[in-house]
């Protein structure tokens, strides 16, 4: 302790032993000073670097695509458009003719008929199981009579349209035979009861159910992409980081980066799951409901954006109240109080009236209300784009409160903070 | 020491003025009037006990913090963002992204300060190698030991080249292998002109490594300036001396009042430890330089004198000091 002499030397003696080679480095590239936008862009970028290289988020995407898919594609697999199928032993041109003209007559029934050389071959083919039924000329009748046979359960349903089928081929033969026209003929033999839908161009139908799907979309993507920005704030903010980058880049560029990263995300995922149904529409032949629903989902997908994005820069404000990840389920209790109400009103507030209209201006109810006014014809363009400019309005200020309460709250490490404290801890800088 | 008038970009070898500091935390007075500068080319290093206010001081020089009065200046101009993008910081309490790969956390913190992505990309590798750790650079960070963390947090400071650096206790929780590597790089840094400024708690460390000390005690400077200087000043003038065959006389000397000034501080047979004057903390000498002339002549006319030699005070004694 005694030693007068700079012990710095020594140390630094000590230290030219160390594995550093010591060669000057070059100044790196500089740009130049980041300003805001940029700096969006980046802290953006970064977000969605992370996420598509995050195995949780690329697996849960794959399910909910192929969940849609599969909805899709697998009762089409199944029920096959609804037809049943039957294989029938013919004996006889007259059952052959028969089962043809059934076949026509009953879209839901696919009859095919096998040849069978007589009776005995083809009752044998039923009992084998190779047939489902047999089609034979009945015994002792010179009429045209037919029989069908079945191993133990009676195909009701072929047995109708075998009998409707005949029947009518009857009934047009006696006609014909007691000399009526032709218009006579089928004046008697066409179907007495018809249908009429009241909505045939089946509009109304589609829209409720894209409102209904957009909305339950909207919904999931709100609550799971949200969460995932409030955890992508509140991990800066638990692993410290966030200091190094509140010296170096604006608090509102990291809050709207974040917001913007997320959004793109979001909507790229809501694309895939989109695009995933319909092919899959459009692989089990139900292409011409692409059409209609395509046109319609693109107003919902624009107000989708605007307010997904105005909701998540309010829940990135939740994360970074939070301290700590297990803080968020207290801290986004507002935000779940701002998504649920709105998506329920949303989806049975439907038809035209005050109340529809009304909630196609409220900002947190627009996303789901307008797009549905549109598609029912309720709204014209200029009120959509009135509607837009409300949330658009809406999340400038929103990122403004949020920018605060962001800041107020960042550098509160200890413990969750407040609104009222994160907001006054802002005011002073 | 150069004085630039205000400038777009803020340059190597500029100097950090802090100027009148005041922070305070409700009824807290977190940072007191503040004030002190941080010289290009020299490591400067910040002690103070926990909760002294050096966390808080480097988060106002870096905008994460707003005093209440005062002003931070870097070259001349007040610190504003474009200046903190140039500035290296690693704070007391790490921060990286654990699950992030190092490399590409190391760019896009360097592209946040304004780096190009190539640029970025290539010093996050020249450093990386430096520390050790270029094999690692795809790894995420949490699989990273805690100590390789450390090293990501150093390169992260240095990344984009800055024109000051900061770093809160920089060596805690490093190996002494480590200690030395960023002992090296931080000298390296100081030698191409900047400002260095770094707290810790290891006293030795700072007094072995700091051409600076500031000393900072319940949100007050008490005690700022070239470390030897401060050693010398901060304490009266003592010296050690060895004679043959008993330092006993020394004693009587004292109570002789012959030699005006001298205090017997401690006699240990041939050893003794004794003050000569006294020196204001302020460094105004107020014992004549004579003195310790005199006490060796008084001494070698008793015998001879094997040894006798001033003894400074270290930092950890000038700190105590300093606080008390």
């Amino acid at each position: 302790m005694s030693t007068v002499s700079d012990t710095r030397d020594a140390t630094h003696g000590g230290s030219a032993s160390s594995p550093v080679d010591g060669t000057p480095r070059s100044a790196p590239e500089r740009r130049a000073a980041l300003t805001t936008l940029p700096a969006t862009r980046l802290v953006a970028a970064r977000e969605i670097a992370v996420k598509l290289r995050d195995k949780a988020f690329l697996i849960s995407t794959a399910v909910t695509l192929a969940i849609i898919a599969g909805s899709i594609l697998v009762p089409a697999l199944f029920l096959d458009g609804g037809a049943e199928e039957h294989d029938v032993a013919a004996v006889g041109p007259v059952a052959t003719a028969a089962l043809t003209d059934a076949g026509k007559g009953a879209p839901d029934l696919r009859l095919t008929a096998v040849p069978a050389a007589d009776a005995v071959a083809a009752e044998r083919a039923v009992s084998s199981g190779d047939v489902d039924a047999a089609l034979l000329p009945a015994p002792g009748g010179q009429d045209g009579g037919l029989q069908l046979v079945a191993d133990d359960t009676a195909p009701s349903d072929l047995l109708d349209a075998l009998n409707a089928s005949v029947q009518s081929q009857r009934t047009r033969a006696t006609l014909s035979d007691l000399g009526a026209s032709a218009d006579q003929v089928s004046a008697v033999t066409s179907a007495p009861v018809t249908l009429r839908l009241l909505d045939d161009s089946g509009t109304a139908q589609v829209a409720s159910i894209v409102a209904i799907v957009f909305a339950a979309l909207f919904f999931f993507t709100v609550f799971t992409f949200g969460f995932q920005i409030a955890q992508s704030v509140t991990e800066e903010k638990a692993s410290r980081v966030v200091e190094l980058l509140v010296a170096a880049v604006p608090i509102r560029a990291l809050l709207v980066g974040k917001v913007a990263g997320t959004s793109v995300l979001a909507v790229g995922q809501m694309v895939v799951l989109l695009a995933g149904g319909m092919l899959a529409l459009a692989a089990t032949g139900q292409g011409d409901l692409i059409a209609t629903v395509a046109p319609a989902s693109g107003w919902f997908l624009v107000f989708f954006l605007l307010g997904f994005t105005m909701l998540s820069t309010l829940w990135a404000a939740a994360g970074a109240l939070a301290a700590r990840i297990e803080d968020l389920q207290s801290t986004t209790v507002p935000m779940q109080m701002l998504v649920l109400p709105p998506f329920f009103v949303g989806v049975y507030v439907t038809t035209p009236g005050t109340l529809l209209t009304a909630l196609s201006y409220v900002p947190f109810t627009a996303p789901l209300s307008m797009p549905r006014r549109l598609l029912i014809g309720d709204a014209s363009w200029w009120e959509a784009l009135v509607s837009a400019g409300i949330i658009a309005a809406t999340t400038v200020v929103l990122v403004a409160v949020a920018s605060r309460l962001y800041r107020g709250s960042l550098l509160r490490t200890g413990s969750k903070s407040s609104v009222k404290a994160a907001w006054a801890a802002a005011a002073r800088g | 020491m150069t004085t630039t008038t205000t400038a777009p970009t803020p340059q190597r070898g500029s100097v950090l003025e802090l100027e009148g500091i005041t922070r305070r935390f409700g009824t807290v007075t977190a940072l007191d009037d503040v004030s002190f500068t941080v010289s290009p080319g020299r490591l400067t290093g910040f002690v103070g006990a926990n909760g002294a206010g050096k966390t808080t001081t480097m988060r106002t020089v870096l905008g994460i913090a707003t005093p209440d009065a005062g002003e931070v200046r870097f070259g001349g101009a007040p610190v504003g963002l474009t200046a903190r993008q140039s500035f290296g910081y690693m704070p007391e309490e790490r921060g990286l992204y654990p699950k992030m790969p190092v490399l590409a956390q190391l760019v896009f913190l360097g592209q946040l300060y304004g780096l190009t992505r190539s640029g970025a990309r290539e010093a996050a590798m020249t450093l990386l190698e430096r520390v050790g750790l270029a094999e690692r650079s795809g790894d995420r960070l949490d699989s990273l030991s805690l100590g390789n963390q450390q090293r990501v947090q150093v390169v992260a400071s240095l990344v984009h080249d800055p024109v000051l650096l900061l770093l809160d206790e920089p060596f805690s929780g490093l190996d002494p292998v480590a200690v030395d590597t960023l002992a090296v790089l931080l000298r390296e840094r100081a030698a191409a002109g900047v400002p260095v400024l770094f707290s810790s708690h290891q006293l030795e460390l700072v007094e072995a490594l700091c051409d600076d000390v500031v000393i900072l005690d319940a949100g007050r400077v008490v005690a700022a300036g070239r470390a030897g200087e401060l050693r010398e000043s901060a304490a009266p003038h003592r010296y050690r001396i060895v004679v043959e065959p008993d330092a006993g006389f020394l004693r009587e000397l004292a109570a002789t009042g012959a030699l005006a000034g001298l205090k017997v501080l401690d006699v240990d047979g041939p050893t003794a430890l004794v003050e000569l004057g006294a020196r204001s903390p302020a460094g105004a000498a107020a014992s004549s330089p004579a003195d310790d002339q005199a006490l060796l002549r008084a001494a070698l006319e008793r015998g001879p004198v094997r040894e006798m030699r001033r003894v400074v005070p270290t930092l950890a004694e000038l700190y105590r000091e300093a606080t008390a």
